[in-house]
């Protein structure tokens, strides 16, 4: 197990076989040790079904919050040929401009990075479905060269890729070298591609003919599936003869020699797929010496790449696009029949090739240049269409782009949603969600929100944090187990062990409940386990209910105040929310400012809050009494609200009058003073709105007070509310630098000895560790700190009886530790070797102490 | 001059009411909801404030009519409530003063010198020339103390160019802290007592220093009033609140590590770098080099073996934080289950703690260990282990990506075993390149593939980007060991170590096993030589004649052209060095101890008979 050699940076231990064991043993439930022994299982398995919830519901999110501009996405994409093809056909001249610019999708997503993934996979998912199989995606990351990006770009496109990483066993031979992988490959194949299209389209009239045709020239077949080498090695040869395809496609129909030109390049393709699944055909070298027995095998293949290629896609999970194309090749009937492109005019047998690049920004610029200016040059004959995911904004692109590069291209701008506006969903589906028994409290919940609105406007990392939570919550917490789903609720308490049942009791909230029971059941709560069970299944559905409920009065508060001047409670439902779980609403002054201004606020603007809110609460109404009643108490006078009529009209006459008196008075500060009077007694008769919107606003408070109370305040919530947010925090805001900086000034703080307690944090103790000190004592310097004086002080600091200064020999010891503890601190990066003076170093910090 | 200037100046502390009523009128005037953007904007309580604290209550009306603007989304969980929090931890100072850091060192020494050679201040400063005489120091910067008038010491703010030595302004702050600490804490006695030990401690110093030091404190005391009257106490306040008091500790002591050590704070004070950096002047350093010494520089074999010998301080305590460490590693396990990766932070080598942690949990896996510390380490070397050691791959790659790709599909197929990485040092610095980093983030976002890494570096954190560390979708962990850093800074040329040129016997022996019979009988035979002149200080080396000729006598070599092959491969790898002699002719010399000599001879010929 030795990992220290000075000839070796990289170690592997691979395992034993004769230790392996079986693979489904090694989950986490193995480690999951900080808990209970009994409670174990149960709350690993309670996790994965939470943990599956929410991956299904986020999974569903994903591709719904962006549907909007993907719609327009895929329009665009679809259209753009047909754009140009119109073009063409309307006017000569022009057709030349509209062949030369490619169209060119430009994806403004944000700056939130680590989300753009997960926005590119639906996208690619969506593409795949309905408008072309001819999709490469490029990362910035592998394309450092042109060579390497076109490679990548072209094997993506004629779905190469795919297969080469499958094959683990041996290839029959590089499918295309890669040195041939080049645009004219490309442009050969994308022409069999449409070919076989058009051709297929043209034969599912004669249908019986075709297949005749392909079984007639074996020979050739035949060749094509055992040297796919020679197939590509001359490409010329392969463009030549679909040429001719082209050019008369109801000749070659009728001469089935001809067409065979184009099947046997699509069945070379598949056939590398069979094999390499399902080895059914034999190598090439049998295959050349019994040309019969081959073909059957390659017909074999051909009747039925379709089903072996689905199957494959289903083995591997997700669906990739490669072999998408090859189920469209294998079995083109199947293709027409489901896809709708093939009801439009022919033209659309040209499926675009969409090249996604998924952080343009990164790009090295020369690369993209060149990219763009060979795509536009092989636009005429291939339809590309560019997908730009940029993260700041258009002109990002056009800014780095040279004038005759952006030229090539025709730029559509679309916006991504903003992530915030994902994150908003997520909150409603998965935080406010009534299905998964999990929740979040309101520390870790503000903690989350901090670190995505300050940090990073990241979901994903949101959702990362929220996972933290649910894992922390059902590792640490014993009393997780009864952290499942409601519907299994009952069988889960039912099955519950005394010990468990201690577990329970022992909650400080239970506790506390049951001591505000009437003692006689208190006796029977803490002795009868049937009366326990009972209590703590009721207990745990109320607080299901009450959370609802909960939510819900979160959302009204939310549209009762987010249109206030100033939002003090905040705008947005999260600000609320983060408020209402972690304190007593009502006693908030957030609530009262808000309260103020509720109660000044004109009939106007509290009418269609008030029917917000009563839209609110209609979903809700038969989940909860509480909120039924509310609702049906609000409608009451939002109908009086509308029939009110101005009644006060006269009230106000007198008051104007008052106040011309008073406009009159001369002294400045009595015209003050009878303001304020004035206002006073306006506040004192309130007119019959007035009054009818304070009875509104009590209603709202009486309810808020009485449902709107903390987390914290109900009894079992411990089970279902994660509340802590110092783990998390610490696991996910790293502190490195602090960590180090104080463990070198205060290293009492980490080894908590007696001996170097530090009265302030800058002083020296001779008992610190090396490294300490001379990292206090290099504090001190200023860019140059000189070693022998460094030496010196660190020298009388550790030992402060001897005085080194002036002798020439020191002791070795000491020298020793000294040149460890400045090496350790130049590998931690606080000094570096300079040759700026002699026997001197650079610090390369400032400040600290 | 120094003696009027003791006469002339004396210390005189803020008023502890005064503080008291500063610190009240702030608190109070937090304690009111009214958001930060609108007091800035409020002209008329910005007065009031200033004025008469906050008895005048504003009508709500006049708020209202202000333009509307929203409340901060105050960071509090992320943050903490007080930004000041941990500024402690980046505190300003740097002090360019020549002898700072002797002073610094001379001052613990008075401390914890033993009593029976008390030494006389005088003395300490004959050795080092005291700051005021520096020709760096200008006395007009002192003088321009004295020659503030007495009227503005207390209101004015004249801000004065004098640089105040840090450990001074260090007290002062302390002595503020004090004062606004004594209304908070009742039971402050104790610290009492520590301050009244500090005063002693300094009013002792020589007259020189005290002048000088009274000079600072005045100035700080114009500052602290007149200048930022009511946020300094406050700040204070917050500060010793914020990090690690000591009274937590002090309780704390008698249990031993009875808790959890507590979170640390940071919030950076980028202002600090202007201020230090801000000066072009010139570097103030002494011209002492180390040849002053009789050993300027230790050979890395003495530095080993003194080290080794030297026993390390806090034993006990170092293994209890281990300890605690290890209660960690199934929560590390299950991070990396759940595909996490774990980042270890902190300061102390963390490879012991993380090879218990691999002999423990990662036996039953396929695992890799990365020696990010080692200098000639590769991303190929990385990646290669994994292809061609775990996954027993024979084929080669035309590049790194199509390498990633190729781990990619084998790992992410969901019949795939797990793999696990271990990185000592992430931030290695062959691993903090661009190109290797995103290589490994990709890794690390391979589903069955786990990544455990260490970083040390103090600016390690910047390699990561947004996207990267999503990628790696990582989580910290505190693992503070203060352990020696020896097996990672021994690849490192330190500046104290000698840097010579000569072999280790292991890597004699490497390449020594890779010669051919003949090469090897040469390189024994000039071994063999050289170990029989041992006793001969004259010994200049086996002159290429002499070694032809003996290598013929022994049918070594045919001719001396492959005689001169042969060395020029030993040369190459440095397994002789050759030096003209006087009279021209070249003398062959192995550049190595005797005693490594005689062991290596011993070794081979007992590889010989076995």
């Amino acid at each position: 197990m030795a990992t220290v050699s000075v000839s070796k940076g990289v170690f592997s231990f691979k395992r034993s076989k004769a230790n392996k064991r079986k693979e489904a043993a090694s989950t986490t439930l193995d480690y999951w040790t900080e808990c209970d022994e009994d409670t174990r299982d149960r709350s690993y398995k309670n996790y994965v079904k939470c943990w599956q919830m929410v991956t299904n519901i986020l999974h569903d999110l994903q591709s719904s919050v962006h549907a909007k501009v993907f719609e327009d996405l895929v329009h665009f994409i679809k259209n753009a040929r047909k754009n140009c093809s119109i073009k063409a056909s309307e006017n000569h001249i022009e057709s030349m401009q509209g062949q030369n610019d490619i169209p060119t999708a430009c994806l403004v997503t944000g700056v939130n990075m680590p989300d753009h993934e997960a926005i590119f996979e639906s996208l690619v998912r969506l593409l795949a479905d309905g408008v072309t199989p001819h999709i490469a995606q490029l990362h910035s990351r592998d394309c450092n060269t042109l060579r390497s990006a076109m490679h990548k770009m072209i094997t993506q496109l004629m779905g190469q890729n795919d297969l080469v990483d499958l094959d683990d066993e041996v290839m029959i031979g590089p499918s295309i070298k890669r040195r041939q992988i080049n645009m004219t490959v490309l442009t050969s194949w994308y022409k069999e591609c449409t070919d076989v299209l058009t051709q297929e389209k043209n034969s599912s009239k004669l249908r019986g003919s075709t297949q005749k045709a392909t079984i007639l020239c074996n020979d050739e077949t035949c060749k094509a599936v055992t040297s796919p080498r020679k197939a590509v090695a001359s490409p010329r040869k392969a463009v030549a003869s679909p040429h001719k395809a082209v050019a008369s496609p109801r000749k070659a129909v009728a001469s089935p020699r001809k067409t065979v030109a184009s099947p046997r390049k699509a069945v070379a393709s598949p056939h590398k797929a069979v094999t390499s699944q399902f080895k059914a055909v034999a190598s090439p070298l049998k295959a050349m010496a019994s040309p019969h027995k081959a073909m059957s095998s390659s017909l074999m293949a051909i009747a039925s790449p379709h089903k072996t290629v689905g199957s494959s896609c289903k083995e591997m999970g997700s669906p990739s696009i490669a072999m998408k194309s090859f189920s469209n090749n294998g079995s083109p009937q199947k293709k027409i029949k489901l896809s709708k492109e093939t009801s439009l005019p022919t033209e659309d047998d040209h499926q675009p090739l969409v090249v996604i690049l998924e952080d343009v920004e990164s790009f090295p610029m020369n690369v993209l240049h060149d990219l763009i200016l060979i795509c536009s040059e092989h636009h005429c004959d291939l339809p590309f269409v560019f997908v730009f995911g940029v993260a700041t904004t258009p002109a990002a692109v056009h800014r780095s782009l040279s004038q005759n590069v952006s030229a090539c291209i025709a730029m559509e701008t679309f916006q991504a949603e903003p992530s915030t506006h994902f994150l908003n969903h997520v909150i409603e589906k998965v935080v406010m969600s009534d299905e998964v028994p999990f929740h979040i409290g309101g520390r870790p919940f503000k903690l989350l929100l901090d670190i995505f609105l300050y940090n990073d406007l990241s979901v994903k990392n949101f959702i990362k944090g929220l996972k933290l939570c649910m894992m922390q919550h059902f590792m640490n917490n014993s009393s997780a187990f009864l952290c499942c789903p409601a519907p299994e609720r009952a069988s889960v308490v039912r099955a519950m062990t005394p010990a468990q049942l201690d577990i329970i009791r022992k909650l400080p909230s239970f506790r506390s409940y049951v001591e505000s029971c009437p003692p006689k059941e208190q006796a029977a709560l803490l002795l009868e386990e049937k009366v326990c069970k009972a209590t703590i299944r009721r207990l745990l559905n109320k607080l299901d209910c009450w959370y609802d409920c909960f939510c819900c009065l979160v959302k009204v508060v939310h549209a009762l105040t987010s249109s206030l001047p100033q939002a003090p409670l905040g705008r947005q439902v999260r600000e609320v929310l983060t408020t209402c779980l972690s304190h007593e609403l009502v006693e908030t002054e957030e609530f009262k400012e808000a309260d103020k201004m509720l109660r000044l606020m004109a009939r106007e603007e509290l009418l269609p809050i008030v029917t917000n809110i009563i839209g609110i609460l209609i979903e809700w109404v038969e989940k909860d009494e509480n909120l039924l009643h509310l609702h049906d108490e609000l409608s009451l006078m939002l109908g009086r609200l509308n029939s009110l009529d101005q009644l006060d009209q006269v009230n106000d006459n007198s008051i104007t009058e008052e106040m011309q008196i008073s406009i009159q008075s001369s002294d400045r500060f009595h015209l003050k003073e009878k303001l304020l009077e004035i206002a006073k007694k306006k506040y004192k008769k309130p007119n019959a709105y007035e009054s009818l919107r304070s009875e509104v606003l009590q209603l709202l408070i009486n309810a808020f007070e009485q449902l709107l109370k903390p987390v914290n305040k109900q009894p079992l919530h411990e089970v279902l509310f994660f509340d802590s947010s110092s783990m998390v925090k610490r696991h996910l805001v790293g502190m490195p630098r602090a960590a180090l900086t104080t463990a070198l000034s205060n290293p009492h703080h980490y080894l908590q000895c007696e001996c170097c307690q530090l009265e302030d944090l800058s002083s020296v103790v001779p008992t610190l560790p090396d490294v300490s000190v001379a990292y206090k004592l290099h504090l001190e310097c200023g860019r140059l700190i000189n070693l022998y004086d460094w030496l010196q002080a660190f020298i009388s600091v550790t030992e402060p009886e001897e005085d080194t200064s002036s002798k020439r020999t020191i002791d070795q010891k000491l020298q020793a530790r000294f040149a460890q503890a400045v090496s350790e601190l130049q590998f931690l990066g606080f000094v570096k070797p300079t040759r700026r003076k002699t026997d001197h170093v650079a610090r390369l910090t400032w400040g600290g102490c | 001059m120094e003696t009027r200037a003791k006469s002339k100046f004396s210390v005189t502390f803020v008023d502890d009411n005064l503080v008291e009523k500063i610190t009240n009128g702030t608190n109070g005037h937090t304690g009111t909801p009214i958001p930060l953007s609108q007091r800035g904007s409020g002209r008329l309580t910005m007065g009031s404030r200033t004025s008469a604290g906050d008895t005048i209550e504003l009508p709500p009306l006049q708020e209202m009519d202000e333009e509307v603007v929203d409340i901060f989304y105050k960071p509090t969980e992320l943050l903490g409530e007080s930004p000041l929090k941990g500024s402690s931890v980046f505190g300003f100072c740097t002090p360019k003063k020549k002898w700072g850091m002797l002073e610094k060192a001379e001052s613990v020494k008075k401390k914890y010198g033993s009593p029976s050679t008390p030494k006389t201040p005088k003395s300490s400063l004959k050795q080092y020339p005291s700051t005021p005489t520096t020709p760096k120091r200008p006395s007009t910067d002192s003088k321009s103390g004295f020659t503030t008038p007495r009227s503005t010491r207390r209101l004015s703010g004249v801000v004065q160019e004098v640089r105040t030595p840090y450990s001074f302004r260090k007290k002062v702050k302390q002595r503020i802290n004090k004062i606004v600490f004594k209304e908070d804490s009742s039971s402050s006695d104790e610290e009492d007592d520590d301050d009244d030990d500090d005063d002693s401690s300094y009013s002792l110093s020589e007259p020189e220093d005290e002048s000088k030091e009274n000079i600072d404190f005045q100035e700080e005391c114009i500052k602290t009033p007149g200048k930022t009257p009511k946020r300094t106490p406050l700040k204070h306040s917050k500060i010793l609140s914020g990090t690690p008091g000591k009274k937590p500790t002090r309780v704390l002591e008698k249990g031993g590590r009875g808790r959890k050590i507590k979170d640390v704070e940071m919030v950076g004070k980028a202002d600090d770098y202007f201020t230090s950096n801000g000066d072009t002047g010139k570097v103030v350093t002494s011209d002492h080099t180390l040849s002053r010494l009789e050993t300027p520089r230790l050979s890395p074999e003495a530095l080993q073996s003194i080290l080794s010998s030297v026993a390390t301080s806090h034993q006990r305590e170092r293994e209890a934080l281990l300890e605690e460490h290890m209660h960690m590693f199934p929560r590390w396990m299950t991070f990396l289950c759940e595909g996490f990766s774990v980042f270890l932070y902190g300061l102390g080598s963390k490879k012991q703690l993380i090879s218990k942690f691999q002999q423990e949990y990662l036996a039953q896996f396929d695992h890799i260990v990365v020696n990010g510390f080692f200098p000639s380490l590769t991303l190929k070397n990385l990646l290669n282990n994994i292809t061609e050691d775990i996954i027993d791959h024979t084929g080669s790659f035309h590049s790194i990506q199509e390498q990633l790709e190729f781990i990619q599909g084998f790992y992410t197929k969901s019949s795939a075993e797990s793999l696990f990485i271990i990185i000592h040092n992430l931030d290695g610095p062959m691993l903090r390149g661009e190109k290797s980093q995103s290589a490994i983030a990709h890794l690390a976002s391979i589903p069955h593939v786990h990544i455990l890494a260490s970083i040390d570096h103090i600016n390690a954190p910047l390699i990561f980007d947004s996207s990267r560390m999503s990628h790696y979708n990582a989580l910290w962990c505190d693992a503070t060991t203060l352990a020696p850093y020896s097996e990672e800074t021994s690849f490192e040329n330190s500046l104290l170590v000698q840097q010579s040129g000569s072999l280790a016997l292991s890597s004699l022996i490497h390449v020594f096993r890779s010669l051919t019979p003949n090469a090897k009988g040469i390189f024994l035979l000039l071994a063999q030589h050289q170990l029989d002149q041992k006793d001969n200080s004259n010994y200049i080396g086996l002159s290429f004649n002499d070694m032809y000729q003996r290598c013929r006598e022994l049918f070594l070599v045919n001719s001396d052209l492959t005689l001169r092959a042969q060395l020029t491969e030993f040369r190459d790898h440095k397994l002789i060095r050759s030096k003209k002699g006087l009279d021209g002719i070249e003398n062959l010399v192995i550049p190595l101890d005797s005693n490594i000599l005689h062991d290596f001879i011993n070794q081979q010929e007992s590889d010989k008979l076995s």
